[in-house]
């Protein structure tokens, strides 16, 4: 009925359009993904505040601004006043001379005794509640970067995980460290109530 | 000052998120809107099926999965306090005084924002423990529907304006009445001393609806002075309340429940006939009291006095009246010579209370009696220095108001007569009065009928002192800025005084109310210390300072002729006393929840089970089965109750309570509000008619030859509803509360392994080791509790537990983890009563676990049995397959739009996920504070000490009946009570393997007298009359 050469290009056609499905579908449900669409937020911050100068050029620590993850449940935002400790003084300009944006939305926020309203990067459901302090501890060993990344390189920061209950129980699952107490079968909890209640 | 740190904190939407249900936004979206036309528009053609269906399938694929969470803000603050860390409670002390004795607390506060409140370790009154009304008294904080600013009539002023008008009329009035409540702190004391001396017009008066007048009177002329007998019940071997229900509305309770729960602890040492103490209770209502009771004599208030005047011949030794008055009122002999020889044998560890309810003839009987038992000194304190003020008279107070052309100004100062003056009709007698000002922190029926509504300040908010135990103070601090534009009271008062007396140099030196307090304490307190502002600081911090008292100490002599006297007085109530008559009697108590229906806008109340009748959302008027019979009712038929033939009277419904004297109709004061917000206003009847007005030495809460008409039942509505969480008070002959005597105990200490058959259970399952870290388990320690519910609200507030309302109860749909049963034994006119907390027993082989399809519930290796609100998809298997019906479930949003303001929303519990509808809760021991307590340890590096977790409920049981901690420690206290030869467990013969011990009940029955030998009908016949 048709020719061999349309009845080619008539398969051809069809070979690739059910390969771009696959691909396209492939790609769609990668990026689609709920652990995948957590990945990479990077949310525009009300200051351009840069980790990569402050963490990474003049390596402040993390403590210093995030004072109360090692002894609390949350590691805490540093408040205006953490702030200016150093930038009462260190107030850099640009070439007119004129106080850098972010300089100047801070002395307002300061003047006027108002908080600032930072973006949350990292936000976990409602129903997990996650103790900075415990991973913090000594003995987990861990460091910040393992969950938030190379935050001393962004300028922006990003989230690298998807802080997924299947990537907690990665860590959580691994098995127990030599040295552990009797009965610890898995490096962490992984009872419900740890941190679900 | 409490800008929220971090704001994953307030767990606003968890229950949405934890649910995985769409947003209210989502979920109204999803309800289409109903219109006139039909969907789909027109004709379908190809096309738009094609249209449809694409979409569609975008929304239900696409929609929910490429939706990235709502972004959200971390809100820092600008300069914080230095102690303050995000999500870091801070605790405070300071002093409850909203009820009628101050409490010491300790307000756990979390960024800023107080969520929790329990009681103070350290305060000597109540040790740590808290009632129901103080737990609850955070969700009132939070409440909107408090007063947020000063009306005049219907309009909002400032307060500026309130000042200048009060001011003025304060100035140009010939006669002002201040009317306060009684329990005044020393400063506010003072502060109204200051306007009394600024104004010369002014008249002070004190109103309470329910109060204790003619005790407090009766004291007065008996001992010369006034002041308080304070019970020291730990020291008495035996305790006889006459219509004094001690555990519970009479006095300080948590003092009260503590003392008392000491004498019936049994810990191994000396035999138990020896080391228990036994209460007698004579009482006509059925209370907290009498449920506790070993002997327990249902009997009418008029026969009060005869009852305690026969007592003290017979503890004399003269038997002739006792016996005289038993065979008149068909009591039996043997019991009342056993209690009287009781008495007169334990001399000076013996005590006799009475009600406050009853004559000053009662009163003075009963001082006899306890001079005769030499309880003064030793088992009875005298407190020269009582917290409260004593009530003035009714009377007076409308002479005041009404006489020589009328007062002026009337100050109603956190009081609220309109609703709950006696006999009612107090609206006739505002009206004569041209400016009134009212103050509450609620717009109440009084406020609504004044000039002025004020809005006073939240405990929470305020400063304030109180009066502690032998001259104690104790300190009350605010925990948060008022959230509304509210003002206290003696602050008000401290305006005013200052504008009225510009002369006062002390009072012009005070900037405000805090510098008021803050002066007083350093002249009255700290005079002779140095150290200032160091003492404050301390205050500050332990919430209480002991200062030398000159009148501590200080002991009262009985004046003999005085009491005898007085006890000879025969008032109207008992003229013409006869034991078979059919004449009836009203006995007005106030609720055990709503107090005198001060708390009536708080919702938690308002659905705490009443711990005697187990209603909820109202109430009626109970009376016994026999008087029930007599009168041809039953429970929920409506009667119209006459206080006296063209006296007041009121309708309420029935409720046959087992354990009512006969021919006594028992009313609580609390329910009937017809102005306290959503949540209070047309719940129940008001029964303020009824109430008389107290004479000299007649009560005013109990009225004689009162009748009754059976009303015809109209449609049902629901103000007179009768809603009961528990209906059957049967345990059906099965072993579920163990108890036995005293004597059996000392026969054979383990006696309760005789009482219940368990099999030899078999396990199918390998054991699981839990010996690797803690094992959490719970101990409850049934003769110790009272039944008082203070946890059942304890574990509310902790654990975000929904309101549900009265349908919903109605419909056995209550939320509440954590529940007293109640059950009845014996005969239906005065039952023996057994309680018990039920909770989620942690079952090791839970039933509910095993059938959850979706694993939302499990097992820990700690033992526990954990609940996942957010893998919960509601399929209500669990709840069906537990033997202790302690699952709780979502059936609707109860949280509700209310529940979603601003304001309200802030008193969850950030550590605890708030749940939706479709969602199964339970108890989970607070494995909030578990965890809390482990993380801390093992921050530290330490081991989790015994008594570092403490549950809600164990930690505000003012009994200390409820132990919990690890089982694995061999010295922690909940280990050594579940070796206990009195421990078991509830239904152990399931093979759940349960995880709380209860210890088995021990009465002390006097040996020679088997209890409750009176004969009547069952308790389940009538019980069933019950069943609605």
């Amino acid at each position: 009925m048709f020719s061999k050469k349309f009845d080619r290009r008539v398969r051809l056609a069809g070979a690739v359009f059910v390969f771009s499905m696959l691909v396209g579908g492939a790609f769609g449900t990668y990026v689609l993904w709920p652990a995948n669409m957590e990945r990479g937020y990077q949310p525009a911050q009300p200051i351009e505040f840069s980790h990569a100068i402050m963490a990474g050029k003049h390596e402040i620590a993390c403590v210093y601004c995030h004072s109360t993850v090692e002894t609390g449940p949350h590691a805490g935002m540093p408040s205006v006043a953490t702030c200016m400790k150093c930038h009462d003084k260190i107030q850099t300009k640009d070439s007119h001379g004129d106080l850098k944006p972010g300089i100047k939305t801070l002395l307002r926020h300061w003047s006027e005794k108002k908080p600032i309203q930072w973006e949350k990067v990292h936000d976990l459901a409602d129903f997990v509640y996650f103790d900075h302090s415990r991973h913090m501890a000594v003995r987990s060993g861990l460091e910040c970067k393992d969950c938030h990344g190379d935050v001393e390189k962004m300028d922006r920061v990003r989230r690298v995980h998807s802080l997924k209950m299947g990537w907690c129980l990665e860590c959580h699952m691994q098995p127990a460290p030599a040295g552990s107490p009797a009965g610890q079968a898995t490096r962490a909890p992984i009872t419900c109530t740890t941190c679900h209640r | 000052m409490t800008q929220q740190d971090e704001s994953l904190d307030v767990k606003a939407d968890a229950n949405r998120i934890a649910s995985g249900l769409p947003s209210p936004d989502d979920q109204l979206a999803a309800i289409p809107v109903r219109e006139e036309r039909s969907w789909p528009p027109g004709e379908m053609g190809r096309r738009s099926a094609m249209k449809l269906m694409a979409a569609s399938t975008l929304l239900a694929v696409g929609a929910p999965g490429c939706r990235r969470k709502p972004h959200r803000k971390i809100v820092s603050m600008v300069d914080p306090p230095e102690y303050q860390q995000p999500g870091i409670p801070v605790f405070y002390a300071s002093t409850w005084n909203e009820g009628t004795v101050p409490y010491g607390v300790r307000v756990k506060s979390v960024d800023g924002r107080p969520i929790k409140i329990e009681g103070l370790p350290d305060h000597p009154v109540n040790r740590g423990a808290s009632s129901a009304q103080m737990q609850a008294s955070i969700l009132s904080l939070y409440d909107p529907e408090r007063l947020q600013g000063p009306r005049k009539g219907k309009q909002d002023v400032s307060w500026s304006q309130v000042d200048h008008e009060v001011i003025a009329a304060l100035k140009a009035a010939n006669r002002i009445v201040l009317v306060t409540r009684s329990l005044l702190g020393p400063s506010e004391r003072a502060i109204v001393e200051r306007l009394l001396k600024a104004c010369p017009a002014a008249s002070h008066f004190v109103y309470e609806p329910i109060h204790d007048g003619t005790r407090r009177t009766a004291w007065k002329s008996i001992y010369g002075r006034d002041g308080e007998l304070q019970p020291q019940l730990d020291k008495a071997r035996i305790i006889l309340a006459i219509g004094s229900d001690f555990l519970g509305t009479d006095g300080p309770d948590l003092e009260s429940t503590r003392r008392f729960a000491t004498t019936r602890c049994l810990d191994g040492q000396g035999k138990a006939v020896e080391v228990l103490s036994r209460l007698y209770v004579v009482e006509s209502a059925m209370t907290v009291t009498g449920s506790n009771a070993d002997h327990r004599l249902p009997l009418r208030p008029s026969a009060m006095r005869g009852f305690a005047l026969a007592l003290v011949s017979a503890v004399k030794g003269e038997f002739g009246s006792l016996d005289r008055f038993a065979a008149e009122h068909h009591l039996d002999k043997r019991l009342l010579r056993a209690m009287a020889g009781d008495l007169a044998s334990h001399k000076g560890k013996s005590v006799v209370l009475a009600g406050p309810h009853l004559p000053t003839a009662v009163h003075a009987a009963v001082a006899l009696l306890n001079g005769e038992i030499g309880a003064m000194g030793k088992t009875l304190r005298w407190e020269p220095r009582p917290a409260a003020l004593p009530v003035s008279r009714v009377a007076a107070i409308e002479q005041a108001i009404r006489d020589e052309g009328g007062a002026d100004v009337v100050c109603w100062l956190g009081v609220n007569p309109a609703y709950d003056w006696p006999g009612g009709g107090l609206a006739e007698l505002l009206k004569s009065v041209k400016f009134t000002i009212g103050y509450g922190q609620y717009h109440n029926e009084t406020l609504d009928a004044c000039t002025f509504a004020l809005p006073d300040t939240h405990f929470l908010e305020s400063w304030n002192d109180a009066i502690g135990p032998s001259g104690l103070s104790t300190l009350c601090q605010p925990v948060i800025a008022p959230l509304f534009k509210s003002r206290q009271q003696a602050e008000s008062l401290l305006v005013w005084s200052k504008a009225l007396a510009p002369e006062d140099k002390e009072l012009a030196d005070c900037k405000d109310w805090h510098d008021f307090v803050q002066g007083r304490w350093r002249r009255d307190l700290f005079a002779a210390d140095s150290s200032w502002p160091g003492m404050w600081n301390a205050a500050l911090r332990t919430g209480m300072v002991q200062a030398g008292d000159s009148k501590a100490g200080e002991s009262v002599q009985l004046d003999l002729d005085a009491a005898t006297r007085l006890a000879a007085w025969d008032d109207r109530s008992t003229q013409g006393d006869s034991a078979t008559g059919d004449r009836l009697e009203v006995l007005i108590r106030p609720h055990y929840a709503l107090a005198d229906g001060r708390f009536a806008s708080n919702a938690w109340l308002q659905e705490m089970p009443d711990p005697v009748s187990k209603l909820v959302w109202g109430g009626g008027v109970m009376v016994g089965p026999e008087t029930a019979d007599r009168l041809g009712i039953s429970t929920d038929s409506l009667v119209r109750v006459n206080r006296s033939d063209d006296g007041p009277s009121v309708v309420l419904p029935v409720l046959v309570q087992p354990g009512v004297a006969a021919g006594v109709l028992v009313v609580t004061l609390g329910h009937g509000r017809t102005r306290a917000g959503d949540v209070g206003t047309g719940v129940g009847v008001n029964v303020a008619p009824l109430i008389g007005k107290q004479g000299d030495s007649s009560s005013a809460f109990v009225s004689v030859g009162v009748s009754v008409q059976v009303v015809p039942k109209g449609p049902p509505d629901r103000s007179s509803r009768l809603v009961r969480t528990q209906k059957t008070f049967s345990m059906m002959d099965r072993p579920i509360v163990l108890q036995g005597t005293a004597s059996e105990y000392d026969e054979n200490p383990a006696f309760v392994k005789t009482r219940k058959h368990v099999p030899p259970l078999e396990q199918i399952d390998a054991e699981y080791d839990y010996t690797q870290g803690p094992k959490w388990v719970m101990a409850i320690d049934q003769n110790a509790c009272t039944g008082c519910s203070g946890c059942v609200i304890a574990c509310q507030a902790e654990n975000n537990i929904s309101v549900v309302g009265k349908d919903q109860c109605a419909r056995g749909r209550e939320m509440h983890w954590m529940r007293i049963d109640r059950y009845e034994e014996g005969s239906s006119g005065n039952p023996t009563v057994y309680q018990q907390p039920m909770l989620c027993q942690q079952c090791d082989n839970a039933p509910c676990e095993s059938v959850c399809p979706v694993n939302a519930t499990s097992h820990s290796m700690e033992g526990l049995n954990e609940q996942v609100y957010n893998r919960c998809v509601g399929t209500r298997y669990c709840a069906n397959n537990c033997p202790y019906k302690v699952r709780r479930f979502n059936f609707l949003d109860y949280r509700g739009e209310a529940m979603r303001d601003a304001v309200r929303q802030l008193v969850y519990n950030p550590q605890v996920t708030v749940r939706s509808r479709g969602v199964m809760e339970k108890c989970t021991f607070c494995i909030q504070r578990i965890n809390a307590a482990k993380f801390h340890a093992k921050n530290a590096g330490e081991k989790i000490a015994d008594g570092m977790v403490q549950p809600a409920c164990a930690e505000s049981c003012p009994a200390q009946a409820i132990v919990f901690g690890d089982l694995n420690d061999p010295d922690s206290e909940v280990s050594k009570m579940h070796a206990s030869s009195l421990a078991y467990f509830v239904l152990e013969e399931l093979n759940v393997r349960p995880n709380v011990a209860y210890l088995a009940r021990v009465t002390n029955p006097h040996p020679e007298v088997t209890p409750h030998s009176e004969s009547g009908h069952s308790v389940s016949s009538h019980s069933k009359g019950g069943h609605s």
